[in-house]
């Protein structure tokens, strides 16, 4: 059947503009409206319906963009978030979502109002239940959705915003997040958003064997023969095809040489069109395997003396960690419990998979641009791997949909720079779901056992611990866990006598990473079972038992720290007790009612504390820079990449509010290693802490310099007119004319702040985070007895937060984490426990 | 460049498209993920479609006097949110059970039909209903019961020049419940770890007719005739728990171990799911006191 192109010409009516495309008529809904109406509001995140990002409005019903072939939007109109705002509804929704911190990186939040417009168009006061089904089909992985409920109810009944706090001007205050606009109006950039039209696509081939050996084709006559501009293999690596993300564990190929590890393992990259890449099958590259034995398991992996996954890290231990205190053997008095505890991988599932762009700049320098948590460590590795200095490399994160560690490690940034250097053109990798599942790192799984020794009025006396991590086939933040586990498996309680291991072990499996708390977590459950056990053993009240061994000011920790203040576990725990009481009290009639109707459901109510130190170990700091300019703006440059946890909106309130300012006074400049100081990663809860003191440090100067100038006294109120910096100081006026200064910054401050902590050591004593946060968590829980589902009723948690610099994005962080937890709680695969009084085994 | 999706204008046009070899596309949410690159694999090779949703008519929902008829493109929106007689509630429970709202608004009772897979949803709760197929190709129409038409994991008896242009389920004189219910592992956009679905129909408080399908526990969703012949007869008394023998009728399930659930959780999760299905046709008939529907 012969066709003329005018025949394949199809009519779409978007957002009530008519566009006429010439697409193949099966062509994704989603790629036309990306690729060919540049309209990238529409997000995608798994092309299998499996998201919702994708949602779109085909009449009045919502769909997904990604399985609706482009013909069939021909004949109904289409509507899609750019048109949202010119809907009241709309605009009313996206109001609400940006004033209650109901968006927090963004990625999902198209699909969200997308999907819960036909809801409010067809029923005025939804139920709960009614936004629960109308979300059901959207995936987020940051919010927990309570605050997306919330702000959706809040469009039908109307809601207050919450007045202040306490007595600062900004800081404590509920500040709508400052990218939160862009965010519900989908004109956020992602990874996937930012290429130039002409760019060219890299497309990973990678191994379909968790280990093997291989032969390349001949790549430059494949590339010929598939219509492609370029294949790359690690020929094409210019410097050091080796990475990771500490510099003693580099060990990461960007591509394969001749042997793969993991399945998933990167071995070329087919460079030409969209349509070139996408129409390329893994076996038409014609790439020869020899499948070798694989070691799957840690066990495996131990026991292994000949295959050895890397050849200098015997019995495949990659790190481990290790404290002693006292002695807990010669613990004989009480009861004791023993667990054994076997947690899986977990998956990031960040919404928006890896993507971005590279390209070369007129003078040579490689940009990078796309999402990342760690622009300036991206930025170390890719000079190692392009063998260019480091202000050759620029990186410009985008918005990251999503990352929770898992966006620290590289993943997309070699293969498109390597492409752009090899072709000359922009080049864009955008990984596939099923990409990101299989390459980039995951949660450890651990295989952990434990013995917990309490005495008879409830005392902890003993504590011994050995976990061992799958940390997969390459380095990754392996050997965080392994000091992590060791430093925080106590959990915040005191123990006198500890025996805590930890090691990461190299199997053929795909490399496990960070992924919030680094193996505190699986340790979490380890403890937190215990505690329960031995309470249950004593007769004692758990949340008792939980105050009476809580961390107090003077409390030394497992690592001989001495906590003198920031130790706020035991409020945290009693602030649950009223709780606590009532639900008890609540499920035991509950239940007893339950039995008599012969109901399977049944409730229970549990505990469990944190603990987490802030940052990294050792030295891990972040500038932050602040100016004045000539017209009397102030401009805030800010590399702590906000993933939608609102390092910005936080830092930017200290900076306000430190200077005594506005936050309209402030242009941001944002994220890019050409122009934003080093403020490190966005990991381990450490951007408000560090970049935010650095702020106030940089804040505070800046203040200090400009009343010094206009010799007033620490008091004064400053204020900005025009380009005139004014200040008062009770009935003293000082002002500064800006527009007359020389340069292009009349004021120009930075400051670094890196907190002050002692280096790991062989023996794991010292002070490794100089901020530990702590927090207590009850959980309500129905189980249906007969089918041995169960569901999590509520949730009470109390965290010590310190100051909440913006108490609605630290609730959209706990609700977020918990909600996250929570997942990874149910999917922990088995528990064994063991009851013992005085040594002799009680139940099996 | 050939297109890959032809817009059938009616459905004689499908048909006569249909007899040269263009495969039926209705819901579409399946064909896209099978697109979709896996490692070491080359993609399937593209087929030409033939679009259904532009044939005028094919989603229409009727009550007759002998059945509800279904066409092959009503979404399972448009069949949740029908009235329909309560024999075919099993079908609306299944409908809103189906991934999320988006899928519900694309998927199709015929596609789901068609795709065979073993958790269909929509099949389980058809299988119990006594649903018929209607096929029909260029020359002749011919109707199957569901359970002839679904044969096998992604097989079924459909010929190369046959399109599954509607769903019959038949209605009874006496009075008739149905239920389905299913368990994932989360609340929305699960693929079934098992389903169940039963239908009840009674006379002078006995039970006169029964009809109990499970899902996700063998190639094909299948009726548990043994339990189903055990039922008959006995009083409708929702206060009196049905006692028997769930592993006995269950014997006959296939259930395979994946990453959803092992073997013994899918058989153990069936003997509950069908006790509850069951149950809960009880319970309405027993609170409707007419015989009318």
């Amino acid at each position: 059947m012969q066709r003329d192109s005018n025949e394949n010409l199809l009519r779409l009516e978007v957002n009530g503009s008519i566009h006429r495309v010439n697409v193949d008529p099966l062509t994704r809904l989603s790629d036309v409206l990306r690729l060919k109406l540049h309209m990238r509001g529409t997000k995608i995140g798994c092309e299998a319906g499996d998201c919702g990002a994708c949602t779109v409005l085909l009449g009045d019903r919502a769909v997904c963009a990604c399985l609706t072939p482009v013909a069939r939007a021909q004949s109904v109109p289409v509507r899609t978030i750019e048109g949202l705002a010119s809907n009241p509804l709309g605009r009313q929704l996206q109001d609400r979502f940006v004033a209650l911190g109901a968006a927090q990186c963004g990625i999902c939040t198209p699909g969200v109002l997308m999907a819960a417009i036909p809801l409010l168009e067809a029923v005025a006061r939804p139920s709960r239940a009614q936004i629960e089904d109308a979300l059901g089909g959207v995936l987020c992985r940051c919010t927990g959705y309570q605050k997306i409920v919330e702000a959706i109810e809040s469009v039908s009944q109307g809601s207050e915003v919450q007045p202040s706090e306490d007595g600062y001007a900004i800081v404590g205050q509920r500040v709508p997040r400052v990218d939160g606009l862009r965010k519900v109006q989908g004109v956020e950039l992602f990874g996937d958003d930012v290429a130039p039209e002409q760019s060219l696509w890299v497309k990973v081939v990678r191994s379909p064997f968790a280990h093997a050996r291989f032969k390349l084709p001949d790549v430059d006559r494949l590339a010929v023969e598939l219509g492609l501009s370029a294949i790359l293999t690690a020929k094409d690596v210019p410097g050091t095809n080796s990475y990771s993300v500490f510099p003693d564990f580099r060990d990461q190929p960007v591509f394969a040489e001749s042997t793969v590890k993991f399945r998933g393992e990167a071995v070329i990259g087919l460079v030409g069109t969209y349509e070139a890449i996408s129409a390329i099958g893994d076996e038409q590259v014609g790439i020869e395997w020899e499948e070798l034995p694989a070691l799957l398991s840690v066990a495996q992996a131990l026991a292994s003396t000949s295959n050895l996954i890397h050849e200098h890290r015997p019995r495949n231990v990659l790190t481990k960690g290790h404290i002693r205190r006292g002695s807990c053997s010669d613990v004989n008095d009480g009861v004791e419990a023993c667990i054994e505890v076997r947690t899986s991988f977990v998956e990031h599932a960040y919404i928006e998979p890896e993507a971005g762009f590279a390209n070369c700049e007129g003078d040579g320098t490689i940009l990078i641009s796309g999402c990342t948590q760690s622009p300036y460590m991206d930025r170390m590795e890719m000079a190692r791997i392009l063998g260019l200095p480091e202000e050759r490399v620029r990186i410009v994160p985008t918005a990251c949909g999503g990352g929770f560690g898992g966006k620290l490690d590289l993943s997309f940034q070699p293969f498109a720079a390597l492409a752009t250097i090899k072709t000359g053109h922009p080049v864009r990798c955008t990984y596939s779901r099923g990409e990101s599942m299989v390459a980039t790192p995951k949660r450890h799984p651990g295989q952990m056992n434990a013995t917990l020794k309490v005495s008879n009025t409830g005392q902890f006396l003993a504590y011994q611990f050995h976990g061992d991590f799958d940390t997969g086939a390459y380095a990754s933040f392996g050997p965080t866990v392994s000091s992590r586990v060791p430093t925080h498996a106590c959990g915040p309680y005191s123990f006198p006598n500890l025996d805590i291991y930890a090691q990461t072990v190299h199997t053929n499996n795909p490399p496990s990473g960070a992924f919030r708390g680094f193996g505190v977590p699986q340790a979490t459950i380890v403890l937190e079972s215990l505690i329960d056990e031995c309470a249950k053993k004593l007769g004692l009240d758990p949340l008792d038992i939980r105050c009476a061994n809580a961390l107090r000011r003077g409390s030394v920790l497992a690592t001989g720290q001495r906590l003198d203040d920031g130790v706020g576990i035991v409020e945290c725990l009693e602030t649950l007790r009223p709780a606590w009481t009532e639900a008890r009290r609540r499920i035991q009639v509950l239940n007893t009612r339950a039995m008599e109707a012969g109901s399977p459901l049944r409730r229970g109510v549990g505990l469990s504390s944190a603990i987490y130190g802030t940052g990294a170990i050792g030295s891990n700091p972040s500038t932050i820079r602040i100016t004045v300019s000539r017209n009397g703006r102030f401009k805030l440059f800010c590399g702590a990449v906000d993933m939608g946890q609102g390092a910005t909106t936080v830092i930017l309130q200290i900076v306000a509010e430190t200077l005594g300012l506005e936050l309209g006074n402030f242009d941001l400049v944002l994220w890019d290693t050409h122009l934003t100081p080093d403020a490190g990663k966005s990991s381990a809860s450490r951007q408000t802490f560090i970049s935010g003191k650095a702020a106030q440090l940089a804040a505070a100067q800046l203040r200090g310099n400009i009343l010094a100038r206009l010799d007033m006294g620490p008091s004064a109120q400053l204020s900005v007119r025009g380009s005139t910096l004014l200040a008062l100081d009770g009935d003293r006026r000082g002002e500064i004319n800006l527009g007359t200064h020389d340069g292009e910054f009349p004021f120009d401050e930075s400051a670094t702040f890196d907190p002050p902590t002692d280096p790991l050591n062989p023996k794991y004593q010292g002070n490794f985070f100089a901020s530990w946060g702590m927090g207590a968590l009850l959980a309500e829980v129905e189980i249906d007895l007969e089918l041995g589902t169960t569901k999590v009723v509520h949730i009470e948690s109390a965290f010590d937060v310190g100051r909440a610099i913006n108490p609605t994005l630290v609730e959209g962080q706990i609700q977020g984490g918990v909600a996250q937890g929570g997942v990874h709680l149910i999917s922990v695969s088995k528990v064994t426990v063991r009851i013992a009084s005085n040594g002799a085994d009680l139940a099996a | 460049m050939q297109p890959t999706l032809e817009r059938a204008i009616s459905l004689e046009h499908a048909l006569e498209l249909r007899r040269q070899g263009f495969v039926p596309l209705a819901g579409a949410t399946d064909i896209y993920p099978n697109m979709l690159p896996r490692l070491g694999k080359s993609p399937p090779t593209q087929q030409p479609y033939v679009d259904m949703s532009s044939v005028p008519g094919l989603n229409t929902i009727r009550l007759t006097e002998e059945c509800v008829e279904l066409g092959c493109m009503a979404t399972w929106t448009d069949i949740a949110k029908t009235r329909l007689p309560r024999s075919c509630f099993a079908l609306q429970q299944a409908a809103i059970e189906i991934g999320g709202v988006q899928i519900q608004n694309q998927a199709t009772l015929g596609g789901n039909i068609c795709n065979a897979s073993p958790a269909a949803d929509g099949v389980a709760a058809l299988l119990a209903l006594d649903a018929m197929v209607v096929l029909r190709s260029k020359e002749k129409t011919r109707k199957l019961l569901i359970s002839e038409f679904v044969l096998g994991n992604r097989t079924t008896a459909l010929r190369s020049d046959e399109l599954l242009t509607s769903v019959e389920i038949p209605l009874s004189m006496d009075r008739t419940s149905s239920s389905f219910s299913k368990i994932g592992g989360r609340k929305y956009l699960i693929i079934a770890i098992a389903s169940a679905a039963a239908r009840l129909q009674c006379a002078a408080g006995v039970i006169t007719r029964a009809s109990v399908a499970v899902g996700a526990c063998s190639a094909v969703p299948s009726r548990l005739d043994a339990l189903e012949t055990w039922l008959v007869g006995r009083p409708v008394t929702p206060a009196v728990p049905l006692v028997f023998d769930a592993d006995g009728f269950l014997s006959q399930l296939k259930p395979i171990d994946d990453v959803r659930a092992t073997k013994s959780f899918r058989l153990d999760a069936a003997g509950v799911l069908v006790r509850r299905a069951l149950r809960a046709c009880l319970m309405d008939l027993a609170s409707r006191p007419t015989d009318r529907e």
